[in-house]
């Protein structure tokens, strides 16, 4: 498939296609800053729809509007605090996880700070959860721990 | 909805020390990330972004020699997350003074002993890194000031400098200090080539505050000079890290205005660290008000004031109370001490200051604040382990 020569980038658009079907458009440039998306983009030529498969019409919107700001140069403080402000542990979280998968490093570590910011003073089992782990401690291990450590267990915040 | 470890990884290197050490409770591969260096490393650079979340707050120096004391206390948001162990404050509370800290390495001197015996530590990890001081460094009195400072380099993390003030021309009223550097990750001492020349009057070196490449102190503002002297007035003298050059720095005209009486200034970081905007503020406190200015122009010395606030407006919980020592933590948060409580003042809204009540103390008058950021940062690789 012969390529065009890519002209100005800005107004140029890419056609993403989420897991379940459905069709967002990004600038080019905003495509930039999603190293997966590139690297499709790079494979597949800029003119057909790129597939995301575990990206879903639930957080594409979310990530879009994120980058559309920073290639304004309009990230800041406030923004990012509006950006997250509603959203749950777990809608943080899939949010995350499809950063990660289309290896948009900005929003990825703006999220991973965010998501420290949350975990912060919840409780041990409340992270386990959250990360989907078991406690594959032995109890003796796990007393010895807590032992260790009760200093760092005072003041513990009920699970919400 | 599994997270892949590596992941988990990324999130925790952004928690302060306490915290991750509560969660490596959590499984036991999460409980390995805080051995590893690639882990300890990424998590001091993250916090280095992020805010002092703790202070040390101890009683005036000569009292400490009597009456051993350190406590550290959380901010208001952070007493859950951020913190230092029980047994190593208890053991730094009986041993030391501490005399700064930064990036959560914390620089203290052991006050049991006349000689000058110093140290640099890490109460989280308990690791600790002796810093030899050379014979004509030494001073074998314990009631005698030293001029000291720390600086944790952002570029090297292995790296710290500590910076020694000595001073020199006894005789003469305007005394020189040569000043000397110790850096951590090499282990010895450089002397710069030019000496600091503060000028007249007695400078603060323990409220020393590094901007713009060089460390400013201030003056103090007691009455000694007559009106011809150039240092009638008090003033910040600065010393440039690069070349050397002491350089005066004026202090706004109502900030000199009624200072040479029961008044106290000082100077600190104002804005963040990392923000091009950062600069330097002055908080006077005189007749239980607290007057705050910001160092606009740094070349032609403009100052802006920003606030003034009588203690008394506040509403604090004591009835008639006396500010006994105070500090701006983040470039933006006023914390000061009464007698017996510790209170935060937020500056970023001068029409509605919020005061939240932080601690009680047992500091006594004159109390020393130091900010705190509980990180995993190495004492260097000749560390070793606490005795606590």
């Amino acid at each position: 498939m012969a390529q065009e020569a890519s002209s100005s980038t800005s107004s140029k658009t890419i056609s993403l296609k989420t897991g379940d079907g459905e069709i967002f458009e990004i600038e080019a440039s905003a495509a930039k800053q999603m190293k997966t998306v590139q690297r499709l983009i790079d494979d597949l030529g800029d003119d057909i729809t790129i597939p995301l498969h575990n990206v879903f019409s639930k957080e594409l919107p979310k990530i879009i509007e994120y980058y559309k700001k920073d290639i304004t140069g309009e990230i800041t403080k406030d923004f990012e605090a509006e950006f997250v402000k509603d959203l749950n542990d777990d809608e943080v979280k899939v949010l995350f996880l499809a950063a990660n998968y289309l290896d948009a490093n900005k929003l990825f570590e703006f999220l991973s700070q965010n998501i420290a910011d949350r975990l912060e003073s919840k409780s041990v089992e409340y992270v386990r959860k959250y990360f989907g782990v078991e406690n594959d401690f032995t109890p003796e291990e796990e007393s010895k721990l807590r032992e260790e450590r009760a200093w760092s267990f005072r003041g513990i915040k009920e699970d919400e | 909805m599994e997270v892949p470890h590596d992941i988990a990884f990324e999130i925790f290197s952004w928690l302060p020390a306490k915290s991750i050490c509560k969660f490596n409770s959590t499984c036991e591969t999460f409980s390995k990330f805080s051995q590893e260096t690639t882990f300890k490393t990424k998590q001091t650079r993250n916090l280095l972004r992020k805010d002092d979340t703790c202070f040390f707050i101890q009683p005036e120096k000569t009292r400490q020699k009597f009456e051993k004391r350190v406590e550290l206390h959380s901010l208001p948001k952070e007493k859950q997350s951020s913190g230092v162990p029980n047994n190593v404050l208890t053991f730094l509370s009986n041993s030391v003074s501490v005399l700064a800290s930064c990036n959560g390495l914390v620089l203290c001197r052991t006050i049991n002993d006349d000689s000058l015996d110093l140290f640099i530590c890490n109460p989280i990890t308990k690791s600790r890194s002796s810093i030899p001081i050379p014979e004509s460094l030494q001073i074998n009195d314990n009631f005698a000031n030293i001029n000291i400072m720390l600086d944790c380099s952002r570029s090297n993390l292995d790296d710290y400098s500590v910076f020694l003030f000595k001073e020199t021309n006894f005789k003469e009223w305007s005394p020189t200090y040569i000043c000397n550097v110790y850096h951590g990750e090499e282990g010895a001492w450089k002397t710069m080539a030019n000496r600091f020349s503060p000028g007249g009057r007695n400078m603060k070196f323990d409220m020393a505050v590094f901007h713009n490449k060089a460390i400013h102190v201030i003056s103090d503002s007691a009455f000694y000079f007559t009106k011809s002297s150039a240092f009638y007035d008090p003033y910040i003298m600065s010393y440039n890290l690069e070349n050397g050059t002491s350089t005066l720095l004026k202090l706004p005209t109502e900030a000199i205005k009624d200072c040479h009486n029961m008044c106290n200034m000082n100077i600190f970081n104002w804005g963040k660290v990392t923000s091009s905007n950062s600069s330097i503020c002055l908080v006077k406190l005189r007749d239980s008000g607290f007057i705050i200015w910001i160092l606009k122009d740094y070349k032609s010395s403009s100052w802006e004031k920003l606030l003034e606030v009588r203690v008394e407006a506040l509403e604090l919980k004591e009835e008639n109370p006396n500010v006994t020592g105070f500090t701006i933590m983040n470039g933006d948060l006023l914390v000061f001490a009464t007698e017996e409580n510790v209170y935060s003042c937020g500056l970023d809204n001068e029409k509605s200051m919020k005061v939240e009540e932080i601690c009680q103390h047992n500091c006594g008058s004159n109390t020393r604040f130091i900010a705190y950021s509980d990180t995993l940062r190495s004492c260097g690789t000749n560390a070793e382990t606490m005795p606590c």
